[in-house]
């Protein structure tokens, strides 16, 4: 898989096709070769609203270890 | 928060989810401050999803690039996922003249990066197995006694997050850890050589393939992969993959 896939992979998941090709001219064979196939699956950092999370994630802490 | 460090913290078995928050309690790693902070760091509240962007610029300003979140939306962006993706996280300083380098998984490294004048991009994952909700968020302070990392997060300026939550959220990504700086930067700020070894600039060669999501959950798999650096020969040596 090559640059040109990348690009069009790019494509799909919503981008301009110039900015996907330059995107991947940016990027090293290694970088195209790790992500080549993997854009829908590879983790993506996103969300906004982390701090409320955290508040989630530190009653399941509480809970666990209170449990114990 | 603190309480909540402190309870779960104190409490036993806690090797298992928060393994560096526990050695980390054991002892402030040596030649590191109780506390700091680097004030300076910019803020750029994030947008709807980007805070790929948004921490992205955090550290590329810091370093002396004239950019804002907006300009990199086109580089790290994917509108689809709604999201960055770590490579791309790891090659857009390239554009601005500056190197990246992934930190090795350890708790005790980000902090000294971040005592070494350099803000830390982490992804963590706020979401409950099995599900995931990934987010970058820049650690620019930390305050041992309180045992707190002060972050630059999502539309916080100055989150202050337990070591345990912050380790909790922060290893479901292995530790994925990554500074920004110019060539050569880390050479005029060694961390410390001894017992932080890194690192060498991000080039795409050196991503560890993340494993399939079910079973991955080892919260010492990030652990294992990191080479001791007591035998090491030089100063400054690598950390590879």
């Amino acid at each position: 898989m090559g640059r040109s896939e990348v690009a069009s992979q790019l494509q799909a998941l919503g981008m301009d096709l110039k900015i996907a090709k330059d995107r991947v001219a940016a990027m090293t064979d290694q970088e195209i070769h790790a992500l080549s196939g993997k854009l829908e699956s590879l983790p993506a950092g996103a969300t906004n609203n982390g701090w409320a999370w955290a508040v989630v994630i530190a009653v399941v802490i509480w809970a666990v270890y209170r449990w114990k | 928060m603190a309480g909540v460090f402190f309870l779960v913290a104190h409490l036993g078995g806690c090797a298992l989810f928060i393994p560096q928050t526990e050695a980390l309690r054991e002892a402030l790693p040596a030649g590191l401050p109780e506390r700091l902070e680097l004030e300076q760091v910019p803020f750029f509240p994030q947008d709807d999803y980007q805070c790929g962007p948004a921490a992205l610029a955090t550290a590329l300003v810091h370093s002396g690039a004239k950019v804002a979140p907006d300009d990199l939306v086109d580089q790290v962006y994917l509108p689809a996922r709604q999201g960055s993706l770590q490579i791309e996280m790891l090659a857009a300083p390239r554009r601005y003249g500056l190197v990246s380098y992934r930190l090795a998984p350890r708790f005790e490294d980000l902090l000294r990066e971040v005592a070494a004048g350099n803000p830390v991009i982490v992804l963590q994952d706020y979401g409950v197995w099995p599900f995931s909700i990934w987010h970058y968020a820049v650690a620019v302070g930390y305050d041992y006694p309180e045992g707190e990392v002060v972050l630059r997060s999502g539309e916080r300026k100055r989150l202050s997050m337990p070591f345990a939550i912050l380790e909790y959220t922060w290893k479901e990504s292995d530790y994925w850890a990554m500074v920004a700086m110019p060539p050569g930067g880390f050479r005029r700020l060694p961390p410390n050589p001894v017992t932080s070894p890194r690192l060498r600039p991000w080039n795409g060669s050196a991503m560890p393939a993340r494993q399939p999501l079910p079973m991955q959950r080892s919260c010492v798999a990030g652990l294992t992969t990191s080479p001791r650096p007591s035998d090491s020969p030089t100063p400054i040596t690598r950390w590879e993959n």
